[in-house]
């Protein structure tokens, strides 16, 4: 079972060389990345079919479908661990399901989604369903995980003082398992990083299907800047992705890191 | 004459699903105003009786009458570390319902009583283990408990600080008259603090001693050392 093995994957800047990384360094390498990829497309002789301003669209797409399957992923973890740990009996009946659908590739669904979705004429649905179904098990196992570590004298506590049911849940398991949510978030963020090319690259899994069924976004500009041959177009779509993981990073990821640290039990 | 206000008659606890016994056939009763500590070896269910009084644990057969009044200071102190001092107060006066206006003054009071109102913004990782030990006593008292019970609550403490707070927990128990069932593991302490010394072995109360003598209790005194003398023989038989 996956539930005790994320608990400290990341850590956030303590030490003086750490935050110096984080204030300065990270943003003039941001800089540098912007200035390389504009430079990069400059040379590529594309510049007029793709500006930098297209890529920095489709950044926004790519991070908008992200961005919506994790709400959805958070919005559906959270009462799958509560209920998964809620006592023995289901967490003997909830933890093996869980294991076992967790253990399903996710790419063995998306053919029967997508045709799901194109007859709805939702495509981008199928592509934010796969990225939530595949954020959704990372933040589940992580919030069971830090569920199960909720000191036995804290529950006692609660328990003592009336803090039960709803308010047990709002005003100490959510905020003990914080640190958790943050780590499960950035695990699942990683995951749906890893997926997003499969994700908007839909053509491939319809019939007859052609490019201009694919999704706009930074996935489906690698795969074609890639199968055309348009090598800086795909390493300027590559930095342009790695400038948003760091953004997400180094502005949210690391800042919600640091907050979380006082939620934590000694 | 004070009334009886926890008894325990011929109390079992089975713990399940390993049908593990933790108690067999308790039978005792604390009278109000009592100060009585559990002690005996380990796992021989001194915190399962508090369990159950607390009413985190149910028994699984005798009876059990206790006051709906009760609150709990933990051997960790169980504070909980995303709110300050003042906050894990107000906490579980809200839960218990009390009117919001006068949760304020209920947490300075209890706060002045420990001696904490310099720290009522600190969180509890900025507090040193008794500092924490004072917080979660003001918030089991704030509640006006009828009984008051404590779960080794000095026992990863320093000396110097355990004596601290054993006198500041004497002085609380005369001006409040509640009731206090305290688990601990140190004759010495027990003897130090209680009027009545509940010695639990084989899961079960094996012995009761009545402590009659005055307060303040030092342990240099002969009569100290005889009622040492005395638990420690059924403790080691």
């Amino acid at each position: 079972m996956r539930h005790q093995k994320n608990s400290s994957v990341v850590s956030y800047p303590h030490t003086f060389g750490e935050r110096m990384y984080s204030l300065f360094f990270a943003p003039v390498l941001l800089v540098v990345v912007f200035f390389v990829v504009a430079k990069l497309l400059h040379f590529s002789g594309n510049f007029s079919q793709i500006s930098f301003y297209t890529l920095g669209l489709a950044g926004l797409s790519t991070t908008y479908r992200l961005v919506v399957a994790y709400c959805f992923a958070v919005v559906v973890a959270v009462p799958l661990a509560i209920l998964a740990t809620k006592n023995s009996f289901m967490e003997n009946i909830f933890l093996p399901i869980f294991d076992i659908l967790e253990s399903i590739p996710i790419l063995a669904f998306f053919p029967i989604l997508i045709l799901l979705f194109v007859k709805f004429n939702f495509i981008n649905g199928a592509a934010i369903f796969i990225l939530f179904l595949s954020m959704l098990w990372n933040i589940v196992f992580t919030l069971i995980g830090g569920i199960k570590i909720i000191p036995k004298d804290i529950e006692y506590a609660a328990a003592v003082f009336n803090i039960k049911g709803w308010k047990y849940v709002r005003q100490v398991m959510l905020p003990a398992i914080s640190p958790e949510i943050v780590t499960g978030s950035i695990l699942a963020f990683a995951q749906g990083w890893n997926l997003i090319i499969v994700a908007e690259v839909m053509h491939v899994y319809i019939p007859a299907g052609t490019q201009s069924q694919d999704l706009f976004g930074l996935g489906s500009i690698l795969v074609q800047s890639a199968t055309s041959g348009q090598n800086f177009l795909f390493l300027s779509t590559l930095l342009v992705m790695i400038m948003i993981i760091a953004v997400f990073n180094f502005f949210i990821w690391q800042k919600l890191l640091h907050y979380v640290q006082k939620y934590k039990f000694e | 004459m004070n009334r009886n206000i926890i008894t325990f008659s011929d109390v079992g606890k089975i713990y399940e699903p390993m049908r593990e016994t933790a108690l067999s056939h308790v039978s005792f009763s604390v009278q109000e105003k009592d100060f009585v500590c559990l002690i005996g070896p380990s796992g021989e269910g001194k915190t399962t009786i508090l369990k159950i009084i607390a009413g985190l644990e149910k028994e699984t057969s005798g009876a059990v009458k206790k006051p709906a009044g009760v609150s709990m200071v933990f051997q960790s102190s169980a504070l909980f570390p995303w709110l300050s001092v003042y906050e894990n107060i107000e906490i579980v006066l809200k839960a218990k319902k009390h009117p919001a206006h006068a949760i304020p003054k209920i947490v300075e009071e209890y706060l002045k009583m420990l001696d904490m109102t310099e720290f009522a913004n600190k969180r509890p990782s900025e507090l040193s283990g008794g500092q924490r030990q004072r917080v979660g006593i003001a918030r089991a008292l704030s509640v006006n408990p009828e009984v008051l019970l404590l779960d080794e609550p000095f026992s990863a403490l320093d000396p110097k600080t355990t004596k601290e707070l054993h006198d500041d927990l004497l002085k609380i128990w005369r001006q409040t008259g509640k009731t206090i069932v305290m688990v601990s593991h140190i004759i010495e302490e027990a003897i130090s603090l209680s009027s009545k010394v509940l010695l639990i072995k084989n899961k079960t109360v094996s012995n009761s001693f009545d402590i009659s003598l005055r307060y303040p209790r030092h342990e240099q005194e002969v009569e100290f050392t005889r009622e040492v003398l005395k638990i420690r023989r059924e403790f080691f038989k």
